[in-house]
């Protein structure tokens, strides 16, 4: 037996409360001049010691009656195995709060953290008493209300938590634990909320709220935390998984998959694989040896032989959390790129064209092989952008040209405003107040040009710290660096509103800046595309970053491909599919199903799907049609993979750190001994029955003898 | 007619005046005389001597009727004493007699009791004769016939204040020594001295020839004990003071009591004496009247009382 709340046992001095009383209190006397004693000193002799007897027995069952008093408060309970649990067949208004983010889907080789814990919720319901109700909440990132009031439906309650699924969302709990404290306002007799987690690190990353909300509602709320699971089991996941580049048909895309042991040993010869649209793998590595806790890069090349919406997956050998030994991406697979440099200025010779380097940049193939390639690349005059129909192309590169002339200015306006793409590089010809008039190209461009700047020594591009999505691959040394590019003249840039840094200079100043410009994108170089004012065209970062902005400007229509879990997939299609079925397959395993209609939005037509909590990648079909319209990806957070758990011990101080013995926040270990049914009712019985007791006792004592 | 029970007179004030005194006994006593025409007293204790000639002024009533009848002579009878009998009042003045549960304590009760019985024994024609003790006899009243006494009487007692324990023993062989011829005693006490002590004065009055009355004056709290809640009892007459729930030992103390009472009775029936229970809640008139119907109906024992 246990008491659940011992201070109140310091009260048992109270006991001695009746002695004391006995022994000091002067009761209200009748005093009489009585003439008669000795028939009262007779009375007295003969009736001694049973008077003793009798207040004797008076005595203790005060004694006792305050005992069990104190005892209520202290609130005993028996220990129970496995329950954990803080129970009693008094009415509860409880909530369950069960962890169902993707690192409950770890198994101990029979079950999974999350099957442990459906056991554990089953195990409270059971322990209830008859009068008890239950709501029942998710948590995850993504926070799901199973029930969310309080119901005395227990075969519902049981039903719900037996349908209830892992997901892969990430962990939170703060989000349930808020709903759950909601669902309990309005209910009668005493609040619990049990929370069941495998108590990652990621789960409290709303401590704060979460401390807040239980001061909040300390008082009529007990919270008690059940840690389910092992701590720090072994885990190898597929972190991350990125396409390199422009994925085109039949041209090897490069992907880069990120591997991260988790565990506490090193993995050794772990072969990676990868994959397209769940077929057999096209290419495969193995990484030797990945040390605990270390991550490690390796590249990939899958080839797509359609056009069109494809997803490629990486995997890894299996583990006991399945959900993270893969991951996938969605991109869409284009059958060829247009592309148009505009050289400022003309030379006889080709290679002191300012577009020379670009164009060779953009088709990165031999002479013979150009027409195989998908990115075609044409050569421009400024003059030819007077009355060009721009649209046929994807982007339009200016090279070091001067300027424009107004009819070539509104050519490139409506271009870019209808979805294409321009890429500005400055130089020596380039007229900075040409570029910088708000009424000529200012008004697209992301920056404005600052005065030529003649450095000793040249600077540099940024080493490392890159954060735009087209240089982040140089985050990975291994993938070279920026850092050796040098210039010996620029323009500085300052940034228009809406603009983004691509690149920026050692000395901090920006060197390459983005802007989104009505339906397209806009890039600016403080520096041209030549070898008269920087080493950029001759260095090895030059091909891959060029491309890598032609990959960035053309995925555009491959954006909201990539989710993350309960993140809603919006797709606009034609509006000759409005009011179609749209059916689904999660990746080669499921059948499509049905799972509602293309929806009718203004002149656009749209898919849109909800049902997104599990990881992988989902082909959605429109119709009858045989092939998917769209396919998108499902990607898990990563931090999911790390399986570490914070010490169940220290939850308490967690939530509360100046308060190491809070009252109201417990962690029960299920397989330990914790309090069980409460004793607190039988005790009051037993007290009133002795309070009737010691009424009656005194009644009879006191009667004529 | 009976006096309408009535205790309004007695109270403590009333009592501890002898003017007020001798007005309650006056007109409790008057009340209980109207329509009676014998009183119950005449003629006892008074021994025939001798005949002598009826003479004109002679009482009627002394005539020998028998001789007239035979002789047809008008003869008087003469007795050895003229005067009339002497009642020797009694009267417990000890610290104990001074508990009262009532405004009126066992003294004050003894008091009026005695003062009544004084007037209307005076009215009679007879003596009375008062004496208070605790130890030993305190105050005393000589012989008198004389009714004008009786303002005299009432003060004494009525001044008398009682603060000594008891010995009953004592004051009953006193009164026995002292007075030689026959009469009658009545003691007024609540008797919690030395039973045995009284169990011999009762026989040595007794044996002089006294017919003896015994008053045994108690409080109804006394004889009820209906006292609740805790209690201080203050010890009179050298008792040590106790604290108590009466509740729990009423019982006992009941049994005691009763106990008592009937061994005093027991005494009395033995000694051929008057015993009267006098409970100190009830009217005076109606204790005085119901003591001296009982005693027309029985003269030696007084049946018919408690």
């Amino acid at each position: 037996m246990t008491f659940l709340a011992p201070l109140m046992l310091l009260a048992l001095t109270a006991v001695g409360l009746p002695v004391l009383i006995h022994l000091f209190s002067k009761p209200r006397l009748k005093r009489i001049r009585w003439a008669a004693t000795k028939f009262l000193l007779a009375s007295i002799e003969k009736n001694k010691r049973r008077m003793k007897v009798e207040d004797l027995l008076l005595l203790l069952a005060r004694c006792l009656l305050v005992a069990l008093l104190v005892l209520i408060f202290a609130r005993p309970a028996l220990l129970v195995k496995s329950a954990g649990l803080l129970l009693s067949r008094d009415n509860i208004s409880a909530a369950l709060v069960l962890d169902y983010s993707m690192s409950m889907g770890q198994s101990d080789g029979a079950k999974t953290r999350f099957e442990q814990a459906k056991a554990t919720a089953l195990d409270i319901l059971g322990k209830l008493g008859g009068g008890s109700s239950c709501a029942l909440w998710l948590a995850g990132d993504k926070t799901r209300s199973v029930i969310a009031k309080p119901t005395q439906d227990f075969a519902l309650l049981r039903r719900m938590l037996d349908h209830a699924t892992v997901s892969d969302f990430g962990s939170d709990l703060y989000p349930a634990l808020k709903g759950a404290v909601e669902s309990l306002k309005g209910t009668e007799g005493r609040k619990e909320i049990f929370i069941l987690t495998d108590n990652q690190a990621a789960a409290w990353k709303q401590l704060g709220n979460i401390r807040k909300l239980q001061d909040e509602h300390q008082r009529e709320i007990q919270f008690r935390y059940f840690v389910i699971g092992d701590r720090g089991e072994d885990n190898v996941a597929v972190t991350a998984l990125q396409v390199v580049g422009t994925a085109a048909v039949n041209q090897p895309v490069r992907c880069v998959v990120t591997v991260s042991n988790h565990g506490r040993s090193a993995v050794e010869k772990l072969p990676v694989k990868i994959s397209v649209d769940d077929e057999p793998p096209q290419d495969e590595t193995v990484i030797d040896r990945l040390e605990p806790g270390a991550s490690r890069n390796v590249s990939l090349f899958a080839r797509v032989r359609h056009a069109g919406y494809h997803a490629i997956s990486a995997s890894i050998a299996g583990d006991r959390l399945p959900a993270d030994n893969q991951r996938a991406t969605a991109l869409l697979v284009l059958e060829q790129l247009r592309a148009l440099v505009v050289d400022g200025t003309v030379s006889a010779n080709p290679a002191e064209r300012d577009g020379f380097f670009l164009r060779n940049a953009l088709a990165p193939v031999a002479p013979g092989q150009a027409g195989q390639y998908y990115l075609k690349v044409a050569a421009g005059k400024p003059g030819d952008l007077d009355g060009q129909d721009l649209r046929q192309y994807d982007l339009v590169f200016l090279a070091n040209v001067p300027e424009l002339s107004p009819s070539a200015m509104q050519n490139i306006s409506r271009y870019v405003n209808e979805g294409g793409n321009l890429v500005v590089f400055a130089g020596s010809a380039s007229k900075a107040d040409f570029y910088n008039d708000e009424e000529n190209l200012g008004a697209l461009l992301p920056a404005k040009l600052g005065a030529v700047q003649k450095p000793e020594p040249p600077l540099a591009w940024q080493s490392r710290d890159y954060a735009h999505p087209v240089v982040t691959l140089w985050n990975d040394p291994e993938s070279g660096t920026l850092g050796s590019v040098k210039f010996y003249q620029y323009y500085p840039l300052t940034l228009r509103d809406g603009a983004l840094t691509v690149l920026k200079y050692s000395n901090n100043e920006i060197a390459v800046a983005e802007r989104a410009a009505g339906r397209g994108k806009v890039f600016l170089f403080g520096s041209p595309a030549m070898t008269d004012w920087n080493n950029f065209p001759v260095n090895p970062a030059f091909v891959p970053l060029t491309l890598r902005i032609v990959a960035y400007a053309a995925g555009r229509s491959a954006r909201g491909l990539n989710l993350s879990p309960g993140q809603t997939f919006a797709f606009e299609v034609e509006t000759e599919y409005a009011g179609k079925d749209v059916a689904v397959a999660r990746g080669g395993a499921e059948k499509r199903r049905i799972v509602g209609r293309v929806e009718q939005g203004g002149r656009a037509a749209w898919i849109r799907y909800q049902n997104t909590e599990l990881a992988g990648a989902y082909a959605v079909y429109v119709g009858d049609d045989q092939l998917p319209k769209v396919v998108f990806a499902v990607q898990g957070d990563a931090v999911e993979s790390d399986l570490r758990q914070e010490p169940a011990e220290d939850i308490a101080a967690l939530l509360h750190p100046p308060e190491p013995e809070s009252r109201d926040v417990s962690v029960s270990d299920p397989e330990e001994q914790a309090p069980g049914v409460e004793l607190w009712f039988y005790v009051a019985v037993a007290a009133l029955a002795l309070a009737v007791t010691e009424s009656g006792l005194k009644h009879y004592f006191s009667r004529a003898r | 007619m009976p006096a309408e029970p009535n205790n309004n007179l007695l109270d403590a004030e009333a009592v501890s005046r002898g003017e007020n005194l001798g007005i309650l006994a006056r007109s409790i006593v008057e009340g209980y005389r109207v329509g009676e025409h014998r009183s119950p007293f005449h003629g006892f204790a008074i021994e025939f001597a001798q005949h002598r000639e009826y003479t004109i002024g002679d009482d009627t009533r002394h005539l020998d009727w028998k001789v007239l009848g035979r002789t047809d002579r008008y003869y008087i009878k003469q007795y050895e004493q003229d005067t009339n009998m002497t009642a020797h009042f009694l009267l417990d003045g000890s610290e104990s007699m001074n508990y009262g549960s009532g405004k009126a304590s066992k003294l004050h009760y003894a008091k009026a009791l005695s003062a009544c019985l004084a007037y209307l024994v005076l009215l009679q024609r007879d003596a009375v004769a008062v004496s208070v003790f605790d130890t030993e006899t305190r105050e005393r009243v000589p012989r008198t016939d004389n009714l004008g006494k009786i303002h005299h009487i009432m003060n004494r007692l009525a001044a008398f204040e009682a603060t000594q324990r008891t010995s009953l023993r004592t004051a009953m062989a006193d009164l026995a020594k002292q007075v030689k011829a026959r009469g009658m005693v009545m003691l007024f006490s609540d008797i919690f001295d030395d039973e045995e002590g009284f169990m011999r004065g009762l026989r040595q009055l007794r044996f002089m020839g006294h017919e003896v009355v015994v008053f045994h004056v108690l409080d109804h709290y006394e004889l009820e004990f209906p006292l609740t809640g805790r209690v201080e009892f203050i010890g009179l007459e050298g008792n040590p003071t106790l604290e108590l729930n009466p509740a729990d030992i009423r019982k006992s103390y009941l049994r005691e009591m009763n106990e008592m009472r009937a061994r005093a009775r027991r005494a009395c029936e033995q000694a051929q004496c008057h015993y009267v229970l006098t409970d100190t809640a009830a009217p005076l008139a109606e204790t005085i009247s119901g003591y001296l119907v009982a005693r027309q109906s029985n003269p030696m024992t007084g049946e018919g009382q408690k």
